[in-house]
This record gives C-alpha cells, structure tokens and sequence, in this order.
C-alpha cells in the first residue's frame, strides 16, 4: 500500500517525492494545491529544487572531469567476457537426466489399499480391546446358581456368558493372570478372578 | 567490439526492458548480456567509484558485482521491487559494505588520501579552480556517512526510485527521505 501525504514524517520528505515526481496522482494534486496557496511550501520546494541541480551538477562536473577507474569500453568488454564464460559453462554443465516415468500406477494404489488393510486388520482389535478397556466396568459377585448356568453353553445364555468372557479376558489381561487359569471354565476364571481381586492379602 | 557496443547503446531505449534481456541472458543470448552492461556497466562502476572512493577497489567491486548477479540470476525475481537495476545496485552496495567491513574506513580513508593526492599530480595541467572544485565535490561526498551516501549515490548514478532505494536498504520510506535530506542539506554546505 502507498503511502498518503498524512503517513510523511516532513513536509521535506513529501516535498523530495514530489520533486522526484514519485507521488500518486491524487497527492501530487494536493500538494499543487498547497503549493499554489502556502508561501512557504513555494519557497521551500525552489530551495530543495536548487539544492538538488547544484548537488547533481556538481557530480556530473566531477564525472566529465576525473577520469572513470577504467574506461567505458573496457568494462563493457571484461563484464562481456564475464558473461561470456557464464554461458559457456552453463553449457557445459549435462542437463538433469528425466527419471523414467513409472507407468503403473495403479501398482502404487494397490500397494497403498492393502498395507491400509493389513494395518487395519492388526490394530483394530487392539483398538477394540482399549477402547473396552477404557469403559468402566461393573463386577457383581455372581451367586453359583448363575455360576452353574453360566457354564453351560446353550443358546439362551451365550451373549452374557460372551459378555462375561470378554471381561474376564479383559481384566486377566490387566492383571496379567492369563497364564494362571490356563484353560479353565468362565465360571471357574471368574470365581478365581473375584477371590484374587477380593482378598485382601494379595499385593497384586 | 566497441563500436558494436556503441551502436547497442543507441538503442538501448527501444530495446526490450531489462527482465527481457535477463529472460534472453538465460536462455544464452550474449548479445542480451553485452546490452544489460552497457546499459548499467558504467554507471555502476561510478557509483561504486564515488560509494568506496577508490579506484582499484570499485574496479574490483564492480567485477564481482556482475559475478554475483550471473552467479545468482536463475534464482533473480524480475517482479520482487524495483526490477534488475535495483538488484544490481543492492548487490553492488552490499560488496562495498562487506568491503567497509573488511578494510575498515580508517585505512581505507588513508589510502584515499593518497589517490586524491596522485589525482593532483596527474592533474596538473588542468585549470586550478575546477580541479579545486571538483575535489571540493569530491570530498563532500565522501564526508558523508556512508547511509546518506548510498542514498544520495543511488539516485544519482542508478536513477532509483526513493520506494526502491528505502526498499532496497531495509529502511522505511521516511527514514530514506530524511537521510537524502540531511545529505542534500550537507553537501550544500559542504560545497559551498
């Protein structure tokens, strides 16, 4: 963004870009304005007029009259030469050889689907099994009646008996009692699982 | 050589801008090189000239000005401030700082001393009262701090805008203007 006449610090500063002709048009107008109607602004604006021609006639007296540190023509050659060698080496230096386009793709996808699918077959369970982890769970003592029923295997009590397994593992594995039931009944691990958890004597 | 030279600087106006010929340089054109030093070459190697105020050394600045800008032309953005001029420029203004940085200005004003004072022997069958004035206006500039002389430098030499040079310096727009101004203000003193 440009700045307007109002961001200036001087009325010098405004008054340099002007005379510099870098002010947009809307701010050249107004400071036409200023100069039509403030004295000073006029007076002010000759001053830096004639200081800048005095100062840029002074430098371009200097350059006419001192000789340049080498002359035109033998920097335009020497910086020609320069440039000259660039080219050269430039095309000298082998262009990048294209890496052969791979033309199947469709390789990559596949690759891609089944290492999604194999990570997926691997951590979901073990997802699963956290996020069950994470429920609170509720573990009444069950009385041997239910004990009873529940080691039978018949139709009617399958999704409890799962639902009893499921936290058995669940709690085994958390207290790493796997091995110690071995290949026990649900009723028989449960019952084992409430004796460790209740008594009061166990560290575990 | 020359003269083609010569015959590319008459038409340097109706040839295409700089980003063209920079466009060409790349592509391999010499001829486009040859047309962008003979369009700033010179100029360059004054500002340099009046920048460092030594003649051995803008001779050497000015050399590596232009391998640094053919070094570092590929990564050039013509459209990033002030164009390739002003690229030219801050590099160039950069390798006379590093050069400040390196030599120091005490010495380097010492070894000045003693070019003006070769300039007046070599001199010496010009008239007097320019030489004396010339080297008034010499001295001036060189009096400056080396901000104010960039900045005064540029416009002159380089015919930068006063947004490219702020730009160019990492300055605000208002610290630009007020550096010319006080610079203005003392080579006319200075001068006088």
């Amino acid at each position: 963004m440009k700045p307007g006449l109002e961001d200036y610090e001087s009325r010098q500063a405004i008054l340099l870009m002007y005379l510099a002709e870098e002010l947009p048009e809307a701010d050249r107008v107004e400071v036409d304005r200023r100069i039509a109607e403030d004295a000073s602004v006029r007076i002010e604006l000759e001053a830096l007029r004639q200081m800048q021609a005095s100062i840029w006639a002074g430098l371009g007296d200097l350059d006419r009259q001192s000789r340049p540190p080498v002359p035109d023509s033998v920097v335009n050659r020497r910086v020609g030469r320069l440039i000259k060698d660039w080219l050269k080496a430039r095309s000298e230096i082998p262009a990048p050889i294209p890496m052969p386009r791979r033309q199947m793709h469709w390789i990559r996808y596949g690759v891609a689907v089944a290492a999604m699918l194999l990570i997926g077959f691997f951590l979901w369970p073990r997802e699963r099994s956290l996020t069950e982890a994470s429920r609170p769970l509720s573990i009444t003592q069950p009385d041997d009646s239910t004990m009873a029923d529940n080691t039978n295997t018949d139709d009617a009590t399958a999704p409890a008996d799962a639902s009893q397994n499921d936290q058995v593992a669940l709690l085994s594995e958390s207290f790493g009692a796997d091995s110690a039931f071995g290949d026990a009944s649900t009723g028989e691990r449960l019952a084992a699982l409430t004796d460790t958890t209740n008594d009061p004597t166990n560290n575990q | 050589m020359e003269t083609d030279l010569s015959s590319q600087k008459a038409t340097t106006a109706e040839r295409g801008s700089d980003d063209l010929l920079i466009r060409r340089l790349i592509a391999g054109d010499s001829h486009a090189g040859d047309e962008l030093v003979v369009r700033h070459g010179a100029p360059l190697l004054r500002y340099l000239q009046r920048l460092v105020g030594s003649d051995h050394w803008a001779e050497e600045l000015h050399q590596q000005t232009w391998i640094s800008v053919l070094e570092h032309l590929d990564r050039f953005d013509p459209s990033s401030g002030g164009g390739f001029k002003a690229w030219l420029y801050r590099i160039a203004t950069n390798k006379a700082n590093d050069y400040w940085r390196s030599r120091g200005r005490e010495k380097t004003a010492t070894e000045n001393l003693g070019q003006i004072t070769e300039q007046f022997a070599d001199d010496a069958g010009h008239r007097l009262e320019n030489q004396e004035q010339h080297e008034k206006v010499r001295r001036a500039v060189e009096q400056l701090p080396q901000n104010q002389r960039e900045i005064v430098l540029m416009r002159y030499y380089g015919n930068l805008k006063f947004v490219e040079i702020a730009e160019m310096l990492g300055c605000p727009l208002n610290t630009a203007l007020g550096r010319m101004h006080k610079a203005m203000l003392r080579l006319k003193k200075l001068m006088e």
